[in-house]
């Protein structure tokens, strides 16, 4: 070692790296260029937390492929992830959409949390005849407008009432009969968008409506409502309500010890603010797209690179599907054998995933039809003993459904 | 004639020029869009905030009721621009004079006036929120169509690049053609006193509604163009108070006193934002808005005028002996 730190030797390797580049043929080059892929995430703006949290599954996903050796069939070609922050907003996820296409050159595109940031990211991409995976939004026109380019392996906002209606019939199989149900909602977009697709799927499955209630998110006293549900005489209810309302409302069922099979919505119920409220909320059920304990070994396996990855820290379903979105369009460009756009689009109508790293999602299957759409599923996890467990669908539960007590 | 319309033909020539240049890339061409889109609505904007110090926080409302109006127009009713710009028009004038009737019966002025116009704004983002029929919160896409003039819908960025271009000139000499005659003089009689104003004989409530209306019915049709232009209206992108408040930021920036000054702050702003977002916004979060929001003090101590202002001081410094020629013209020093 010289005083300067760089000896001859390493002198001379130095040389050696910058000169390769020049050295090799350029068809060698191309042959392991990488895979890049463009993320669009909001790191700020109200979205912030939802944006950062998806970066570390699409991140994760990105490192496991790189540290297994790349894509095989492109030569060992890495995954590089062009990440950008869309603000929350749709008008910076559109022109972000427009600036990854035409000057980072991506090969494809996966994003971007809420509806509203990604339909006009999905719009531009596919003007640009680039492929698009949507990662979470459930907004159902974006796998319904025909475009060509545009990829999802999120369920469909219309889906939910569907996949409850199947879980009752289950439960009714299983001879715990559910014949009635009462509606709670809150009064916000969300809370309005998942009424609407309760109320035009239950009757017709056989689950008649008795009571529909909305309140004001923030609602000190739920009292009345609760009175209201007791009386309506359903024996089951549907909320969808944010999880200090959800605690509230169940302190008010348990306080006039009515206890029917109850069911939350997504991340806000199953939540563990809602399981901090103890027994009120002990054997009451929630429907997710993803649960962490899902019996499946990709998503154990996913779950285990991520605690490593991040210690301390459970991966949320929005997560498993950042890291499924990641991992589909790098199949593909492996199976496709090509970093072209147009080819990685045809190599995604014919993917299809049943095992594998990338087999994290309840569905047995990822695939997807002419419209882009996968044929996802939601999971119903039950609180029990202090924790959610998946119940149902049967093939990826932990347990059975643990009955409703009361 | 030449000389009346300058400070309209020149920003209409550099804007052509811009979009000759943009032509070079699709991403420049959506950031010219941006510009020229946002920029217009500003210019239109400052009608009401610079000329007659009605400063309106609130016209989202009327940008969402252009974009809103094309989206369910297409959705509800396959109409095409042809039907739904001029009822989007036809829709935010009645808005603005139901709004400007209350405020000025009720003798609404200054900070008060532009609560009002924010309260309006809000009402109608929270309704169009909830509203399942305008898609709530998760906006509304416009369906593609294989019919391309009827429904504007191109597969290249640039037709829509040469609309907002018409839309900008409309703008600009439409607002000049007002600025120049009777109504631009009572305007800005109106901005300084009032009072005077109408002691000396000026119906302050008749052209108040006037500059409101043509004001709403400008923003509204740039509303319209953005709805087609992006086939996506969300409340958040159309009615946020957001939208409202880049209208302000524009016009301070650029020049409250100018016909061209919000031009000019949307032209310097929007790509300042993307290229502090492209070459910062990856490492570390946030740090893009930091500087964005730095560069805006900075602009707005260092040219407390705005830029155009002092653009247009040096315009005359340059021209002092043609106070009354082509300099004076494009100067168009209004601020008294």
């Amino acid at each position: 070692m010289t005083k300067s730190g760089i000896d001859r030797r390493q002198t001379l390797l130095m040389g050696a790296a910058i000169a390769m580049p020049a050295i090799i043929p350029s068809h060698g080059r191309a042959a392991t260029e990488a895979l890049k892929i463009g993320v669009l995430v909001p790191t700020t703006g109200v979205h912030a937390s939802d944006g950062i949290r998806m970066l570390k599954a699409h991140q994760l996903a990105a490192k496991l492929i790189n540290d297994a050796g790349g894509l095989k069939s492109l030569g060992g070609a890495k995954v590089e992830l062009v990440v950008t922050d869309i603000q929350s907003k749709p008008e910076v996820s559109r022109a972000e959409t427009e600036r990854l296409i035409s000057r980072e050159r991506v090969s494809a595109l996966t994003g971007a949390w809420a509806s509203a940031t990604t339909i006009p990211a999905a719009q531009i991409a596919d003007r640009n005849r680039t492929p698009f995976m949507i990662t979470s939004a459930v907004n159902d026109a974006l796998t319904e407008q025909g475009m060509k380019y545009v990829f999802r392996t999120a369920v469909k906002a219309k889906w939910f009432g569907g996949y409850i209606a199947d879980f009752l019939d289950y439960q009714k199989s299983k001879g715990i009969s559910v014949g009635k149900i009462a509606l709670a909602t809150e009064d916000g977009p969300a809370g309005q968008a998942v009424r609407s697709n309760y109320t035009s799927v239950m009757p017709g499955r056989g689950f008649p409506i008795l009571t529909d209630e909305t309140f004001r998110t923030g609602t000190p006293d739920f009292s009345t409502i609760a009175t209201k549900l007791r009386t309506s005489g359903a024996d089951g209810i549907l909320t969808c309500a944010y999880a200090e309302d959800s605690t509230v409302l169940l302190r008010a069922l348990a306080a006039q010890n009515f206890r029917p099979l109850y069911v939350g919505f997504g991340g806000a119920h199953v939540n563990q603010t809602v399981l901090a409220a103890g027994k009120p909320s002990d054997r009451t059920f929630g429907v997710v797209e993803w649960s962490p304990d899902l019996n499946k070994p990709a998503s154990l396996a996913f779950v285990k690179a991520f605690a490593e990855a991040h210690p301390g820290e459970t991966p949320l379903s929005n997560q498993a599907q950042a890291f499924v979105a990641t991992y589909a369009l790098a199949l593909a460009a492996d199976a496709a054998k090509s970093t072209d756009r147009n080819a990685i689009r045809d190599a995604l109508t014919t993917l299809k995933i049943t095992d594998g790293p990338a087999a994290v999602l309840p569905a047995p299957v990822l695939s997807f039809d002419e419209q882009g759409q996968s044929p996802a599923t939601c999971v119903i996890v039950q609180a029990i003993d202090g924790k959610f467990v998946t119940v149902w669908p049967e093939a990826v539960a932990v347990r059975p459904p643990a009955p409703v007590q009361g | 004639m030449l000389r009346r319309f300058l400070p309209a033909l020149v920003p209409t020539l550099l804007a052509i020029l811009g979009f000759g240049f943009s032509l070079t890339d699709p991403y420049f061409m959506e950031i010219f869009i941006m510009v020229g889109l946002i920029g217009t609505v500003a210019v239109a904007w400052n009608l009401m905030a610079g000329f007659t110090g009605l400063v309106s926080l609130g016209h989202s409302l009327f940008f969402g009721i252009g974009a809103y109006t094309v989206a369910y127009g297409q959705v509800g009713f396959g109409l095409g621009p042809l039907a739904t710009w001029p009822i989007a028009v036809l829709l935010a004038v009645a808005s603005a004079l139901f709004i400007g009737l209350l405020c000025f019966r009720y003798g609404l002025r200054g900070y008060f006036f532009s609560i009002a116009t924010l309260a309006f704004s809000e009402v109608a983002f929270l309704l169009v929120s909830a509203a399942l029929w305008l898609g709530r919160s998760d906006g509304m896409m416009l369906p593609s169509s294989s019919e391309t003039l009827r429904y504007l819908q191109f597969d290249h960025k640039w037709p829509y690049g040469l609309i907002i271009v018409a839309f900008l000139a409309l703008t600009l000499f439409l607002s000049q053609a007002f600025l120049t005659a009777r109504p631009g003089y009572y305007w800005r009689a109106l901005r300084d006193n009032e009072g005077a104003a109408e002691a000396l004989g000026v119906p302050a409530m008749r052209y108040k509604l006037l500059v409101f209306a043509l004001s709403a019915a400008l923003t509204a049709l740039g509303g319209a163009i953005f709805a087609n232009t992006f086939a996506f209206v969300d409340p958040r992108s159309t009615l946020g108070v957001e939208l409202s408040i880049q209208l302000l930021v524009f016009g301070i920036i650029g020049g409250l006193g100018l016909l061209w000054g919000p031009l000019l702050g949307a032209a310097l702003l929007i790509p300042a934002g993307e290229l502090l977002r492209t070459y910062l916004g990856s490492s570390f979060h946030g740090v893009n808005i930091v500087a964005y929001a730095l560069l805006m003090i900075v602009l707005a101590l260092v040219l407390p005028q705005g830029l155009g202002g002092v653009l247009s001081a040096r315009l005359r410094r340059i021209l002092p002996g043609k106070r009354d020629a082509a300099g004076e013209a494009l100067v168009m020093e209004t601020t008294s």
